[in-house]
């Protein structure tokens, strides 16, 4: 799928510029795959050190069992399947009943902290 | 086009043919009367198979010269040995179904039993991007190039965490001509996923119109004025949804 492959941006947006890139992308500038969260407290409460390592780990788009994922993160697959369960819940991974898939290439995180 | 446009989470896919082939002289059947049966079968089946959740159900007619069918997705209510007792539960109604009624549409169960996936899926895409019959003609193919949108990654995706189970997405694809019951040239999907189930759901299937799915399972109409108004609306339910739940917690 074109829009899966490559780099996948996780970001922190407000639902403001979540709506504008929605216009945007309706007006035919390419945006990018973008996952957005609203705050970076969320972004790394779901994306841990230790899943992002899964997230890198699966990479590619190919769809692998949990077993699998565990053996090349080389942690035990209960405390993996936890971690990927959240990942999916979160809709950073997809389950398609035969294994899981992670449909980029690579994985961006960005997010700018202000003077509060 | 496939009619799996559902909420990206995993099911099963049942599809049910009506046993009137057009050749055999019969009138042909009319999509109302597939539609009702579709509702009832969707309460039987929901019954019989001890609270499997229906996530959609609906007429699928692929062109001009083919029958229309019935297709029920539906997702267990637990794990997957209850996979095969839906599909037990379909086969069974459908067979008492078709031994009762004389007249109007009877189902045939084609028993297909094969996991739904998500929109953004490989399956997805490989069926999709299959040529599309034009509707209403011979069955002629489009030519490629005609065939905007649909079919293709969809130009206009987002998807969002709202809370650390809970993520939205949206999807909307621009179609050369309006999907049958919607009046503007787009194609789109905003969902709502908490826990791996769609809890809301904005969508313009063919022959619904735009319409609304809430967190009760109902269905009501949404007037479409624009992507901005309808991306707003949507997230002003989540919101709601978001606020609801918070309130049920604490």
């Amino acid at each position: 799928m074109t829009a899966d492959s490559g780099t996948v941006t996780l970001s922190v947006a407000s639902r403001e510029e979540t709506v504008a890139r929605m216009d945007a992308a309706m007006r035919g500038k390419a945006q990018g795959s973008y996952i957005t969260f609203p705050t970076v407290e969320l972004l790394w409460k779901v994306v841990t050190s230790k899943r992002l390592a899964i997230l890198r780990a699966m990479t590619g788009g190919e769809i692998i069992s949990i077993r699998e994922v565990a053996r090349r993160v080389g942690r035990d697959v209960k405390a993996v399947h936890a971690d990927v369960r959240a990942l999916v819940n979160a809709g950073l991974v997809e389950d398609t009943g035969s294994g899981v898939r992670f449909g980029y290439d690579a994985v961006r995180v960005e997010f700018t902290l202000k003077a509060a | 086009m496939k009619m799996t446009m559902s909420c990206p989470v995993r099911g099963t896919a049942l599809s049910f043919r009506t046993s009137h082939a057009p050749r055999s002289g019969a009138a042909p059947l009319r999509r109302s009367s597939m539609a009702q049966k579709a509702i009832e079968f969707r309460a039987d089946t929901r019954a019989a198979s001890r609270g499997a959740h229906i996530t959609m159900c609906g007429v699928k007619s692929t062109g001009a010269t083919s029958t229309p069918s019935v297709v029920v997705m539906a997702r267990p209510p637990q794990r997957r040995p209850r996979l095969r007792s839906i599909k037990n539960a379909a086969e069974r109604l459908a067979s008492s179904n078709a031994s009762h009624s004389t007249e109007g549409p009877r189902l045939e169960v084609r028993t297909r039993l094969r996991p739904v996936r998500s929109l953004s899926s490989v399956q997805h895409q490989r069926d999709v991007q299959r040529p599309e019959r034009v509707r209403g003609t011979t069955g002629a193919v489009r030519p490629r190039a005609q065939r905007v949108g649909v079919g293709h990654a969809p130009p206009a995706e987002r998807r969002f965490v709202v809370d650390e189970a809970v993520f939205a997405e949206i999807r909307i694809w621009e179609v050369p001509r309006p999907v049958r019951g919607s009046e503007h040239t787009l194609k789109h999907s905003l969902a709502l996923i908490a826990n791996g189930v769609c809890v809301l759901r904005y969508d313009n299937e063919a022959g619904k119109g735009d319409h609304r799915h809430d967190a009760d399972g109902q269905e009501l109409p949404y007037a479409f004025r624009s992507v901005e108004t309808m991306t707003e609306d949507f997230l002003k339910d989540v919101d709601t949804w978001k606020a609801g739940r918070s309130g049920e917690t604490t």
